[in-house]
């Protein structure tokens, strides 16, 4: 009894610190989690456009927000609105989403002729996905682990 | 409010989606489910088809991929997602240049309460939405660095927004630089040694070359058109050439006055920060009688002629009265805006609503109609400018009253989103009975018939039916069926010539390529109304002296009735 009491106590100050961790590191933030958050949900949704037997209406419900959101809210979050403010991160996300499928596929053939590929989908969901993977690493993991090599640098210098 | 204003506009869109149960337009909304329909087939982008506007055929097509659904279905409901991203953009664009969420929820309203059927099109694809789309985000990366003056990062996307926007609709192209060059200069004059200034001239200048020399014609096609026109019509109207001059001229004067008074500008926080005038409000309602002079002028001359004439009251009440109240309240937004002329977005917005009114004025007396470039479609443009002065206008009213911000913007929300849902969900997409134009309109009956026809008649046959059949056909038709041919004639043109003309004319249709082919026509019940066609006599073959005439004897055999629509098979027999 003592034992699990002791091994119980372990894991809940590992746990304090870890959250406390991810609270000196910024990644309890309401940004981190929603960036992280739909990290998760990408990597679920992305799974959605292979598997066949699902229906095509909920096919279109999961997978519509990684065509249609993600990719823009990547792309706007990775260049240039930091202090911008939340209507125009939505607008912008869904802007450059929807400017994202001509532009990705007449230039994937580079060419008037297109062939039109049933994997556009597929495609530009591994887009979409790789530049939310992007978006959290440069932005929240990214930052930790630049600050952890930064704090063994300092610990290994001789002064 | 900002979510209430996005779920009012998309209520409205699914509300129209689901009023009609068929894509209820003859023309368009066919031609691009058409295009998108060939890249799926062919592989190819139909350049030679419908130019290099090809952005929305790829986006159908991808959407038809993605959902496994009809093209049908896709053009039918992607109105909900696109016109609800193009509400959005507006309002990002308004509160950009106004800082202020207030007026950037007041435009959207109004934008709303005016919902055409061209940009804000609430049941039908069209590019238009997707141009606006495109159009306002290749635009307000400028503005934010007007307004910040920080170097422009986010001009990059407007590049590439710019070049969908050219790949997208060329309408949209061409009035989008029609007040580009205007504010390039403005720019150039403001910020002289700027490098991005320069460089924003540069792109105007060279999307103006790139559109007349390598994108397409339509800009010199434009200008030649006017030229005719002013031509033929100075032979009815001597005075009509130097009135377009002298618009031309002061409008030169206009914008030249503008650009001087922009030097040295202040750059104003907030729109919020305006304090409202009583002169201002006098001034206004002194104006007032010359709007309605000025309005009076407008119904007068042939175009409003032509619109007002086919008014109903129906449409007197939801799309006219929301529009000369916006016009009204925009003019007060102007007078505002002139008081403070000193500050960047006044000029901006100023410039924008001059040159859009200089530019409807020259349509409105020299209709370029037929070619797309007709005062309606144009007006939709103009409503965008409109309604940002418009929202100033009414801020500055309740501002007036002493109500607090909340308050004014409270009770125009409540207002205006009681009205907007009706009024928008009803002007928006009319149907004939409340006074839509019947030629571009497509039923159940006439689903009904295209679909008869497609399961039923010979693959090789030939179709004579008004134009509004044609595009709904083709896109319809079963790859199988691909041979039968649609002569979209207007029909309405045989109304005046006699029914030998016809059948001279139905002959010759129906031997072609060294072979004959089933010839069948489809009539509506308003030319059987008119009762021109074939003398009222449908089923009555040929006598012997017109087989003498027309070589061939010829009869109209019924083959399909649906209400109204009936399809005629013509026969070839000989007599005995």
């Amino acid at each position: 009894m003592v034992e699990i009491r002791e091994k119980l106590t372990i894991i809940k100050d590992k746990m304090l610190s870890f959250i406390t961790f991810l609270r000196q590191n910024d990644l309890l933030t309401a940004e981190a989690l929603f960036n992280i958050g739909l990290l998760i949900y990408g990597s679920i949704a992305i799974s959605f456009l292979n598997i066949r037997n699902t229906s095509d209406d909920i096919q279109i419900i999961v997978t519509f927000p990684l065509l249609f959101f993600v990719p823009g809210y990547a792309i706007t979050q990775l260049s240039f609105y930091e202090n911008t403010n939340k209507l125009e991160i939505l607008a912008m996300s869904f802007a450059i989403s929807l400017a994202l499928i001509p532009l990705f596929i007449f230039f994937e053939v580079g060419h008037i002729t297109l062939i039109p590929n049933t994997k556009w989908n597929e495609e530009l969901a591994i887009i979409a996905l790789l530049l939310l993977t992007l978006l959290v690493l440069v932005k929240h993991i990214g930052t930790v682990i630049l600050g952890a090599i930064g704090r063994i640098r300092s610990k290994s210098s001789p002064n | 409010m900002l979510g209430l204003v996005l779920l009012a506009t998309l209520l409205i869109r699914v509300y129209n989606i689901i009023r009609f149960p068929n894509l209820n337009s003859a023309f368009d909304p066919w031609i691009h489910i058409q295009v998108a329909d060939r890249l799926i087939n062919s592989g190819k982008i139909d350049l030679e088809y419908h130019g290099a506007n090809f952005a929305v055929h790829i986006i159908l097509a991808y959407l038809k991929l993605l959902t496994g659904t009809s093209l049908l279905s896709v053009a039918k409901y992607s109105p909900i997602l696109l016109g609800t991203i193009a509400t959005l953009s507006v309002m990002v664009f308004t509160q950009k240049l106004t800082k202020s969420y207030s007026i950037a929820i007041i435009t959207g309203i109004f934008l709303g309460l005016i919902a055409d059927r061209y940009v804000f099109a609430t049941n039908l694809i069209w590019p238009e939405i997707l141009g606006l789309i495109f159009m306002n985000f290749s635009l307000y990366p400028w503005v934010e660095h007007l307004s910040s003056k920080k170097p422009l990062k986010k001009s990059s996307f407007s590049f590439v927004f710019f070049l969908l926007l050219l790949l997208t609709h060329r309408l949209t192209v061409l009035i989008f630089i029609l007040f580009l060059i205007p504010i390039s200069i403005a720019l150039l004059i403001w910020q002289k040694q700027n490098i991005m200034s320069i460089s924003f001239a540069v792109f105007s200048i060279g999307s103006w070359y790139l559109w007349i020399t390598n994108v397409d014609s339509e800009v010199s096609s434009l200008i030649e058109r006017m030229i005719s026109r002013i031509s033929r019509v100075t032979v009815i109207f001597p005075a009509l050439p130097l009135m377009v001059v002298a618009l031309v001229l002061i409008s030169v004067v206009i914008l030249v006055g503008l650009f001087l008074l922009v030097r040295n500008q202040e750059v104003l926080n907030s729109f919020e920060e305006i304090e409202p005038d009583t002169r201002i409000f006098v001034l206004w309602a002194l104006s007032i009688a010359l709007l309605v002079f000025l309005i009076s002028e407008a119904i007068a001359s042939p175009s409003g002629t032509q619109y007002f004439g086919t008014v109903n009251q129906t449409q007197l009440i939801f799309k006219l009265i929301p529009k000369v109240f916006i016009f009204l309240c925009s003019f007060l937004g102007i007078l505002f805006l002139f008081k403070y002329f000193r500050t960047w977005q006044s000029v901006f917005l100023v410039v924008w609503v001059v040159i859009f009114l200089i530019a409807f004025g020259v349509l409105l007396f020299l209709p370029l109609g037929g070619a797309g470039y007709d005062i309606y479609r144009f007006m939709t443009y103009m409503y965008f400018p409109l309604c940002i002065s418009a929202a100033i206008g009414v801020f500055y009213c309740f501002k007036l009253r002493n109500l607090s911000l909340q308050k004014a913007v409270a009770v125009v929300f409540i207002v205006s989103i009681v009205s907007m849902i009706p009024i928008g969900a009803t002007s928006a997409f009319m149907t004939p009975e409340q006074g839509a134009f019947t030629q571009n309109w497509l039923d159940a009956r006439d689903y009904a018939a295209l679909e008869w026809m497609n399961d039923n008649i010979n693959s090789y046959s030939v179709v004579l039916a008004d134009k509004r059949y044609d595009f709904a056909f083709t896109s319809m038709m079963d790859p199988e069926n691909s041979h039968i041919t649609i002569e979209s004639e207007e029909l309405h043109l045989y109304y005046n010539i006699t029914h030998q003309e016809i059948a001279k004319k139905f002959v010759r249709q129906l031997h072609f390529d060294g072979e004959w082919h089933e010839f069948y026509i489809l009539i509506d019940s308003t030319m059987l109304d008119y009762g021109l066609l074939f003398d009222h006599q449908l089923y009555r073959p040929l006598s012997i002296d017109e087989y003498d005439e027309y070589f061939y004897v010829v009869y109209l055999e019924l083959v399909f009735y649906s209400n109204d629509i009936s399809l005629f098979h013509l026969v070839r027999s000989r007599l005995t």
